[in-house]
């Protein structure tokens, strides 16, 4: 480890410096470089002329290399207290993965070629217009550090099959990175999400478009994994199921990247007539997996647990917890990829829209709340929930009572399911307060685990209950309106007033005003844009939303119908802002269990020294 | 700052990259540390571990 560890920083100092030198030639207008010329321009502001360096396949690829190196020096510099010959396993795993990024990236989308002089440009196409936006030119570097963190815990994974060994104290080492990795996924997804609300001019939060359930398939199974390791941590259970979630969360952040960088979601056919780039992802993908997987299948066997516990306790319900998580991306997988396989095949294209997703997934993530509000009651290994039934009671009451509350008096009768989400979102929430207060009342420590613990259920459960509000009592209205017109929804009517011309650095359009009245009072003024920039000659929506602490009145300007007419999407969508400040809760909630005292303190990573039987090492 | 130093340097880090696993997986594999002496030895140093 003597020699890895400057191995490892003189890596990122490396890799740091080659984005720096893009970045600089972004800054610099340097259009003699295909990827600035053709990703930037001289209208373009520089705040997005630094974004543009992940604009697009090339710059996104080094900048998973660089966070990648990140991480490594990361784990290089508090892998101190690691044994030596574990921590090398570890290097050794994530030197692999940065060689095969790197080669990737140098092979087949190297950044810094340089156009022949006579085809330099006198200026550059510009950066895609949808990108050009404070919250997605940060959404992707938070996204990339979730996908990236995931191969810390695959590195972990591998290190513990190859030293046949797999106990309390690896779980406690792994668990932080994990935690991290998971909140920046949680904030990126979030990010992406409300991005897509303001900017897309549709109003939704999800679509299940492939890019967006790529990201979401690893979050899914990475939550698994957190909740997994907790129990490996705990009761030394779990070792098998731990390391295959380990894999699968990272296995699943090179298919989203592979999905998403191949070309393979555009057509199956685009990736056919430009193969290089796909079948080296592909191939990286079959190497990574397959050789993790034969390692698992290999060692796995030898890496058994010999505690047990009851149906009614905390591992039991974790376990039924990560089925249920496991078989929701199993649902995302196969909804993502039966339109790529059907195409590949030479079928009839088929399409998997929300549809699928709708009909299957909101019942599996109903199923989930319920076992979080149990299983948050049961204790560890005998389980006792008889013990624990006065809070469960009590929860299940105060959430009934909280969610019928929501429902019958703020917003009237809905969707049953909606209902059931809001009830049961409520029931998570008081049900994730009983252990911190019973702590507070009795004077005991409230360590950082808990408190992170409990903001983060806190958030599912806030999470929950504004999606279920939103799908069950939004108002939504298509018009095509003139100025001095209104549209009416419910008590609130959208007065369009006036129509202006309005001009950006590198775009012009038009700007509406719409004064949103409630029962004929003015609210707010809301002023929707409908952009064209110029050098991409594309349209472009900037939605007018006001905010409210209960709702979002949102309006988006839709085409010109001719005649002083337009067409008007206009919305009223309830809590909608809190699934994203859920989303919030609970990357902070991650990263406070993250900082807990156990993994910050040498001598406690080093004082859990296994009880349980470990396979001999190699 | 010229395109091509990022190149460079890309390039020298991959090096560097393959040169972190084989160092730290020589550091566990019997054989290959083996190896490694046997080249300390030739060369009158030391291991580099």
């Amino acid at each position: 480890m003597g020699v890895v560890r400057p191995a490892v920083a003189g890596h990122f100092v490396l890799v740091s410096a080659a984005i720096g030198v893009l970045i600089y030639a972004f800054v610099n207008f340097d259009f003699s470089v295909a990827y600035v010329a053709s990703n930037s321009n001289s209208a373009l502001p520089t705040f997005y002329r630094v974004a543009a360096v992940w604009g697009a396949h090339e710059g996104s690829l080094l900048l998973w290399a660089w966070m990648l190196s990140l991480w490594t020096l990361a784990v290089a510099a508090f892998s101190r207290n690691l044994p030596p010959h574990f921590a090398s396993r570890v290097m050794g795993v994530l030197g692999v993965v940065s060689f095969g990024f790197l080669l990737f990236t140098l092979y087949t989308s190297n950044p810094f070629d340089r156009l022949p002089v006579e085809q330099i440009p006198a200026d550059g196409r510009d950066l895609n217009p949808v990108l050009q936006d404070p919250a997605l030119a940060i959404h992707p570097p938070l996204l990339y550090m979730g996908y990236v963190g995931f191969a810390v815990a695959y590195s972990f994974a591998c290190a513990a099959m190859l030293e046949g060994k797999l106990d309390q104290v690896w779980a406690r080492w792994t668990r932080p990175w994990t935690t991290l990795a998971w909140c920046f996924l949680s904030v990126g997804i979030a990010l992406g999400s409300w991005w897509a609300y303001y900017e897309l001019g549709w109003g939704g939060y999800w679509f299940w478009d492939p890019v967006e359930n790529a990201s979401f398939m690893p979050w899914l199974v990475g939550t698994a994994l957190i909740h997994s390791l907790a129990v490996t941590e705990k009761r030394g259970l779990f070792k098998s199921w731990t390391l295959l979630l380990a894999i699968l969360a990272f296995s699943l952040s090179l298919l989203g990247t592979f999905l998403v960088r191949s070309g393979v979601l555009v057509s199956v056919h685009s990736f056919a007539a430009d193969p290089s780039r796909g079948m080296f992802i592909l191939g990286f993908l079959v190497l990574m997996i397959g050789g993790a997987l034969i390692l698992y299948a290999w060692r796995a066997p030898l890496l058994k647990s010999q505690a047990g516990f009851e149906g009614g306790a905390r591992e039991a319900f974790l376990l039924y917890n990560n089925i249920a998580l496991v078989l929701g991306a199993l649902v995302v997988l196969i909804g993502t990829l039966a339109p790529l396989v059907n195409e590949a095949l030479g079928k009839k294209s088929i399409s998997v829209g929300p549809g699928w997703f709708s009909r299957l997934f909101p019942y599996i993530a109903l199923a989930l709340l319920t076992l979080v509000a149990i299983g948050i009651h049961a204790a560890w290994k005998r389980g006792r929930l008889g013990d624990s039934r006065g809070r469960l009671f009590a929860g299940l009451g105060a959430g009934v009572i909280a969610g019928l509350l929501i429902v019958s008096i703020g917003f009237g009768p809905g969707k049953w399911q909606s209902a059931l989400g809001i009830v049961l979102g409520c029931w998570v929430i008081v049900s994730s307060l009983f252990d911190p207060v019973d702590r507070w009342r009795r004077k005991l420590t409230l360590p950082r685990a808990v408190i992170g613990m409990t903001i983060a259920h806190i958030g599912l459960g806030v999470n929950v209950i504004a999606i279920s509000t939103v799908e069950s009592y939004t108002i939504e209205r298509d018009v095509a309106v003139g100025v001095g017109e209104s549209v009416t929804m419910g008590r609130y009517a959208y007065r369009f007033d006036k129509l202006e011309p309005v001009e950006g650095p590198n775009y012009d359009g038009v700007r509406a005003e719409i004064t949103v009245l409630r029962d004929g009072q003015p609210v707010t003024v809301l002023h929707p844009e409908k952009r064209n920039y110029w050098v991409q000659r594309s349209t472009m929506t900037e939605a007018g939303i006001h905010s409210k602490w209960n709702m979002d009145l949102f309006v988006a300007l839709g085409e010109n119908l001719g005649g002083g007419r337009w067409s008007l999407r206009a919305q009223l969508r309830p809590l909608i802002d809190y699934v994203w400040l859920a989303a919030g809760l609970m990357a902070l909630g991650g990263g406070l269990a993250a900082s807990d005292r156990r993994y910050r303190s040498r001598q406690a990573v080093e004082s859990t020294a296994t009880s349980t039987p470990t396979a001999p090492a190699t | 700052m010229v395109p091509e130093f990022g190149q460079f340097a890309l390039v020298l880090a991959l090096l560097l990259a393959a040169a972190q696993a084989v160092l730290a997986w020589s550091a566990r594999s019997a054989s290959i540390r083996a190896g490694w002496e046997w080249f300390g030895r030739r060369s009158r140093g030391t291991s580099c571990w």
